[in-house]
């Protein structure tokens, strides 16, 4: 049997295992954003910017560790399930988000602010005007590394019960089944690609025009 | 209990960083001299670098154990479909993009003031590449396969899903036989592991770059 | 007018500004000159609360600055950094329309105002409304930032060292826009630079600060004859000498003595011996002068008349005296844009002007 029989034969199991994957992802994702951007938001106010810069560099480190032992840690506290695949990527991505975020709003230009500031613009409306349009590049940027790392995790989480992808792949691995092994390969990199396409079109259509034009 | 664990597997613990160290080495050395050659050669073609750049980035979407499984079933046929040879290839296919992307931006960055004096005292464009242009983008360059090599590390704790060995497997048996201790020691090894690679290549980056300016520090 | 009481920052141990008292006086540029770290930018900052005063207060129009909401304090105040600050993000159009639309004006409104500055500012609106920062010249954005200021029409304008980022060639021309624009628009500006050259070019007055104290304030001409001690001579130093001289405004070195008639007056009023400058306007138009106690030796007054070279406010006193050498006339009357004569210029008085200022 080749990939695609097999795809065609079990579709309905197949299409529960896409629904799945997707399911955790975008939880996950989701969940990281919100976190990742309070959190990014809050340790780049001025008062809050020494703290702010041990936080980059904490994430900064925490980037070292690999995705599948966030995972197998969570693994040890909830056991098995998708809860703890959801619970494992959500603190995962908040990392790379965490780190654009902040990162991003403390390179704000100070001139610029400054002028907004001097021009009668309240603090809320800096970070909503200024702040953030001027991060957003970063920020999409990180959303997309999250979402690639989380496509990527959400596979090898089968191993804790998590459902997905991984499923196939796993069962193709250990049965010694090409066709399995190809179709769950084919169906995760064509999910990984298409959401990353997805998000640089969004990126391209929330980022100012201004922001990329060559100086 | 972790303690316990560790002074009980001691020895396989040692074991098997070695073999994960191994991988990813080899891999690392591999994917540098692919990575930076086809760097130096896209740098001064815009159209190409694009597509090569392009080509890899979809390549580093793939999830990795994607990857690893689809060099199972290619490799089948010639007899290498598990083992270190399918891991190995994964990781370097995957170490690719990060290094090209880094020596195609740093060698585009250098300042072309510098390279047309060079052009001026009467070197060869071969000359001008190895004598100032890599020189002056190497601290760029090293940070590619920095970063790589540390996402080499997280990487190859799968290859002991297609019989690579490497620490993952603390991981997935530690998983398999609901061990706490084991998952935990598995991490805890993978993380430092990760944390030392990235040190030392570090300190190997002062040492060769004493001259160097300011860190530049490129995540991505 | 804007009334500076006793104003004083304190930071610790430091106290930049310390007990300032000064008047600005509206529709005149005053500028806020000293050496680094005398507090002028400290001040300027307070008077829009981007700094909050340890004590004193700061009057506009006889209401304290602290009685009003900062934020809506800031919105009624023009600002105009070094770096002008233009919002990478935004259009020009979206640039100059932020402010407008803090107050809620509706976007046509904000569209029409956007057009009509940078018209002002000398920048075709079709070919820059639609244009990023990142598109524009050093220069274009310092006048996106002028205009960017005057967006919601601000009776007062705080200006921190605008031109100090631009090369000196393109400042000159910067300069001379801004004192046209001034004298079109005749905002109250306060203007904090630590280029004496500049200082005396666009200022009206001359407040000179040092160590958070104000040393001496008076109009710029005032200001170059009697410096008050050693270290405001020496900061006005080059500025004092004769070739700086040439380079400053026609319209604060005139001679203000003269008065207006219209010819048929002249006719009728008849010989007088101490009748002062007279300037003959009829209707709109200056037809001549006549110089003081001419009168008295002519038997038609219309004899006495002098013909005269017309010369703008904003001409510097070196143009002034090329016109008039070029010509041969013996005064020429200077007026502002909009017609109003401010006074005449001979070159025996600008060169006692010269002499007395130069060291």
């Amino acid at each position: 049997m080749n990939a695609f029989q097999y795809l065609s034969r079990n579709w309905p199991e197949v299409s529960a295992k896409i629904a799945q994957h997707l399911g955790m992802v975008g939880v996950a994702v989701v969940a990281s954003l919100i976190v990742g951007l309070v959190l990014g938001i809050v340790v780049s106010r001025p008062r809050l910017q020494k703290v702010g810069r041990a936080i980059i560099g904490v994430t900064g480190i925490a980037q070292s560790i690999p995705s599948v032992a966030v995972i197998a840690l969570m693994f040890v506290y909830t056991g098995i399930g998708p809860r703890t695949a959801v619970i494992a990527l959500s603190i995962y991505g908040v990392v790379p988000i965490l780190f654009n975020v902040s990162s991003a709003l403390l390179l704000v230009p100070a001139d610029i602010l400054e002028a907004a500031r001097g021009m009668g613009m309240t603090p809320f409306q800096v970070l909503i005007q200024i702040e953030l349009p001027l991060a957003s590049q970063s920020i999409m940027a990180g959303l997309r590394t999250a979402v690639t790392i989380d496509v990527s995790t959400a596979t090898v989480a089968s191993v804790v019960g998590a459902g997905g992808l991984g499923d196939i792949i796993f069962v193709g691995l250990s049965a010694v089944r090409p066709d399995m092994i190809i179709a769950g390969t084919l169906l995760v990199a064509s999910i990984a690609i298409l959401s990353d396409v997805v998000l640089a079109f969004l990126q391209k259509s929330v980022v100012s025009r201004g922001l990329s034009i060559p100086s | 209990m972790v303690g316990t664990f560790i002074a009980g597997y001691g020895a396989e613990m040692l074991r098997r960083t070695l073999q994960h160290i191994s991988m990813v080495g080899v891999a690392l050395v591999l994917a540098a001299s692919i990575g930076v050659s086809l760097g130096v050669v896209i740098s001064g073609h815009e159209r190409v670098a694009r597509w090569v750049i392009g080509a890899a980035s979809v390549l580093f979407t793939v999830p990795s154990l994607a990857l690893f499984a689809l060099l199972v079933v290619a490799l089948a046929p010639i007899r290498q479909g598990t083992g270190r040879v399918p891991a190995i290839t994964a990781l370097t296919l995957y170490s690719v993009l990060p290094i090209v992307r880094n020596t195609w931006v740093a060698l585009r960055q250098v300042d072309p003031s510098t390279v047309q004096a060079a052009q001026g005292m009467g070197m060869t464009p071969g000359q001008v590449m190895l004598h100032v242009k890599l020189p002056l983008a190497l601290p760029l360059i090293m940070a590619g396969i920095r970063n790589a090599a540390v996402m080499g590390v997280g990487m190859a704790t799968i290859a002991t899903l297609i019989g690579g060995g490497g620490l993952g497997y603390f991981i997935f048996e530690g998983i398999a036989r609901a061990n706490r201790s084991m998952v935990i020691a598995g991490t805890i090894a993978i993380t430092l592991l990760g944390l030392a690679v990235n040190g030392g290549l570090l300190l190997a980056e002062e040492a060769l770059m004493p001259e160097r300016r300011g860190r530049g520090e490129h995540r991505r | 007018m804007i009334e500076l009481d006793a104003v004083t920052k304190r930071y610790g141990d430091k106290t930049p500004v310390d007990h300032l008292s000064l008047r600005i006086p509206d529709n005149a540029i005053t500028i806020l000159i000293g050496p680094s770290g005398c507090g002028k930018t400290t001040t300027l900052k307070m008077i829009n609360r981007l700094i909050e005063p340890t004590g004193g207060d700061i009057r506009i129009d006889g209401r304290s600055v602290y009685a009003m909401d900062p934020i809506e304090l800031r919105r009624s105040i023009g600002y105009v950094i070094q770096e002008i600050g233009l919002f990478p993000h935004y259009t020009v159009e979206g640039n100059i329309g932020v402010v407008p639309g803090l107050l809620g004006w509706d976007r046509t409104r904000i569209r029409r105002r956007a057009e009509e500055l940078l018209e002002l500012v000398n920048l075709d609106p079709l070919t820059y409304l639609r244009r990023y920062p990142r598109e524009l010249s050093g220069g274009e954005r310092q006048r996106v930032g002028v205009a960017r200021a005057l967006a919601a029409d601000p009776r007062v304008l705080l200006m921190d060292e605008p031109f100090g980022a631009i090369d000196p060639i393109n400042r000159r021309s910067l300069q001379d826009f801004f004192l046209r624009l001034q004298s079109e628009l005749k905002r109250t500006v306060v203007f904090v630079t630590h280029d004496i050259s500049e200082a005396v070019k666009l200022g009206d007055r001359i407040a000179i600060m040092r160590d958070g104290r104000l040393v001496q304030v008076d109009a710029t001409h005032a200001l170059l004859e009697h410096p008050a001690d050693a270290f405001v001579e020496d900061l006005l130093g080059a500025a004092r000498s004769a070739e700086q001289l040439l380079l400053y405004r026609a319209a604060n070195y005139v001679d203000t003595a003269f008065t207006v008639m219209t010819t048929e007056e002249l006719h009728r009023s008849g010989v007088r011996a101490e009748a002062p400058l007279i300037i003959l306007k009829d209707g709109a138009v200056v037809s001549g002068y006549v110089e003081k106690g001419q009168l008295v030796t002519c038997e038609d007054p219309q004899d006495a008349v002098c013909r005269f070279e017309t010369v703008s406010g904003n001409a510097t006193l070196l143009e002034t005296v090329a016109t008039l050498l070029e010509s041969g006339r013996k005064r020429a009357v200077v007026q502002s844009p909009d017609g109003t004569i401010l006074g005449t210029l001979s070159v025996p008085m600008i060169a006692e002007i010269m002499a007395k200022v130069a060291r």
